[in-house]
């Protein structure tokens, strides 16, 4: 069964462009969260996904070292993604999470006997799984706290899960579609929320 | 996708059929697991510790002031 979902990406009109015109380009180094992949906001925790791409886009054009935003404006992409069920990781169920669990037990067992502690990343374990043929992973689906402006100027950091996210590992197979819904200026947006 | 008896296979006879040397070498070397080195200090003791911070054991956010850890503007 193929299953489809609307993700939200918040970026820069400059990457907004380039995405529209020639797909995603992934991002590594996202070890502990979902692995090395295209991120997007869902449908979920939150009934408004698209706004938390829109927040995630200004909190990262922030520059925390000039304090000034990086860019002028703001875009949120609105793209259709379709994945078979069974290359679909949906850390937000039992059977998601069953499996996770049950790949992390193996992989310990194993190095354990080399008498070497490691520190556990579930988005390296995804990549292992991945880059290694154990499982035939496309999408990953996780519940997360994500910090946008107000968390990080205001110093929050909850253990409560805030944000559904959904990791697409092979945008050009598994994105069917994609395009701009919103351009904003960012100054306008900081000033209408303050 | 579920832990069913396909999945649980293909994750067995992965892991049955490599050495942890092997599989030490892949993980730590191209995905980037990295060694949590603990020290172990016996018979000493201390007059003051200056702890003045608690970090949890694990934080589960994601700080936008932190470059590293960044998703591609999700």
């Amino acid at each position: 069964m193929t299953l489809q979902f609307t993700g939200y990406h918040g970026t820069n009109l400059i990457a907004a462009k380039n995405i529209v015109s020639s797909n995603y380009e992934i991002s590594k180094g996202d070890d502990e969260w979902m692995g090395n992949g295209v991120y997007f906001f869902i449908n979920g925790l939150s009934s408004k996904p698209e706004e938390q791409a829109k927040k995630w886009a200004i909190a990262t054009s922030w520059n925390n070292k000039k304090k000034i935003y990086n860019h002028k404006s703001y875009c949120i992409i609105n793209s259709i993604i379709e994945v078979e069920e069974e290359n679909f990781l949906d850390l937000t169920s039992e059977d998601g999470i069953e499996i996770l669990s049950y790949l992390y037990d193996k992989f310990e067992k194993k190095i354990k006997k080399l008498n070497i502690n490691f520190k556990p990343m579930d988005g390296l374990l995804i990549n292992l799984a991945r880059g290694e043929g154990i499982l035939p992973i496309d999408v990953v689906k996780g519940n997360f706290y994500i910090k946008f402006a107000k968390e990080r100027t205001k110093k929050i950091t909850l253990r409560t899960a805030n944000s559904t996210i959904c990791t697409v590992y092979k945008p050009n197979d598994n994105i069917v579609s994609s395009k701009i819904i919103e351009i904003g200026d960012i100054k306008d947006e900081i000033e209408q929320g303050s | 996708m579920k832990l069913n008896k396909e999945v649980k296979n293909r994750i067995d006879q992965y892991f049955d059929n490599i050495e942890s040397e092997e599989l030490y070498s892949i993980a730590f070397g191209k995905y980037g697991f990295v060694e949590n080195i603990d020290f172990e200090i016996d018979n000493q003791s201390f007059d003051k510790i200056g702890q003045n911070f608690y970090y949890p054991n694990s934080d589960n956010s994601l700080d936008t002031n932190d470059m590293e850890s960044l998703l591609l503007a999700a």
